[in-house]
């Protein structure tokens, strides 16, 4: 498991279709949604701590 | 479009959130920095609680600019809360300026606002409407989207009158949403609709950063949280909290002359702050 680096919440890698390599780094996401929020501010999300907010999925 | 702003933590006075700052959200009435058209002129609200006067908040709305308002200016430096929503309008094309179409909108102990649109509402709005109960639709005073989703949002509730939980409002807030794309999409109405919501009972509040096309950036939203707010000789800030003084604040923009501690809202995700100050983030969609 890791985690997404816009919202903070639990991806599986081997489940997720929302992925990118940025910078030699992968990534992966909970949904489109944050994917295309990533390739909107990559330097921000791909620099920034792991959100502190408690996530959930639903 | 518009911009908002909630506060809800220790109480404050509402003249160092909304005019102070450096980038207020006054001054995003009329020069906000992340929305094409800068200008949120068509009217203005502020909705606030005051515990010791009982659970149903005060609003105060005007079709006046924020920017030009003498008696919200001398209100706010005389009403502290210890929560609050705020928003500056920038009416839809088509839809009528008038102050019953001002947000925050209330009913009972809830507000509500929104920073968006419904793509196509007026194709779903007869639908909205027969299925809201009497008391629900005879609420309704203005032709907004924003309104006619606040009453859908209390059809959903049990007893609209009561509090809820943070973890019932953001379902209900959810719902609300999974229940206008049924028919938007049911409509055949090609969208994106932007849904960004926001809603309170005093205790909890409850908002979502959404677009229905999730390859389109949908409205800037922010947050902080884990922060004192604070606002020394005109200089606003979040600043590292002791135990019961963090604040959690919420914003189209972010308005503080230092930006340290905000967040974007993920797309797609609802961020719930419970009586607590405990925040939550959902996602709102599993796509894919």
């Amino acid at each position: 498991m890791t985690k997404d680096p816009v919202c903070g919440m639990p991806v599986d890698e081997g489940r997720t279709a929302h992925t990118l390599t940025y910078q030699e780094t992968p990534y992966w996401f909970c949904s489109e949604g944050c994917r295309a929020e990533f390739l909107r501010y990559p330097d921000e999300y791909a620099r920034a701590p792991e959100p502190e907010s408690e996530s959930e999925d639903v | 479009m518009c911009r908002f702003l909630c506060y809800v933590g220790p109480p404050v006075l509402l003249a160092d959130v909304l005019h102070r700052p450096t980038h207020s959200l006054i001054l995003q009435s009329y020069k906000s920095r992340e929305r094409k058209e800068p200008l949120n002129g068509d009217g203005f609200g502020v909705g606030w609680y005051a515990p010791d006067a009982g659970p149903i908040p005060c609003v105060f709305t005007s079709l006046t600019p924020a920017w030009s308002n003498q008696n919200l200016r001398h209100l706010a430096e005389h009403v502290r809360s210890p929560c609050f929503f705020a928003h500056v309008r920038a009416a839809s094309p088509g839809i009528r300026v008038g102050e019953e179409n001002c947000h925050p909108f209330q009913n009972g102990r809830y507000l509500w606002m929104h920073n968006g649109s419904i793509e196509g509402f007026s194709r779903i709005k007869r639908r909205l409407r027969e299925s809201l109960p009497d008391p629900l639709y005879d609420a309704i005073q203005g032709t907004t989207d924003s309104e006619h989703a606040f009453a859908l949002f209390l059809s959903f509730l049990e007893d609209p009158h009561q509090p809820i939980g943070g973890e019932e409002m953001g379902r209900t807030l959810i719902r609300t949403v999974a229940q206008l794309e049924e028919w938007r999409i049911g409509a055949a109405i090609a969208g994106p609709s932007f849904y960004n919501f926001a809603v309170t009972d005093g205790n909890s509040v409850s908002t979502l950063r959404y677009v229905s096309d999730p390859k389109v950036e949908p409205i800037s939203l922010y947050f902080a949280s884990d922060r004192r707010y604070e606002c020394v000789d005109g200089v606003s800030r979040l600043v590292a909290a002791a135990v019961g003084e963090h604040a959690v604040v919420i914003a189209s923009e972010p308005f503080t002359d230092d930006r340290t501690g905000w967040v974007r809202v993920p797309p797609n995700h609802t961020l719930t702050v419970g009586p607590d100050l405990r925040v939550q983030v959902m996602l709102m969609e599993r796509s894919g």
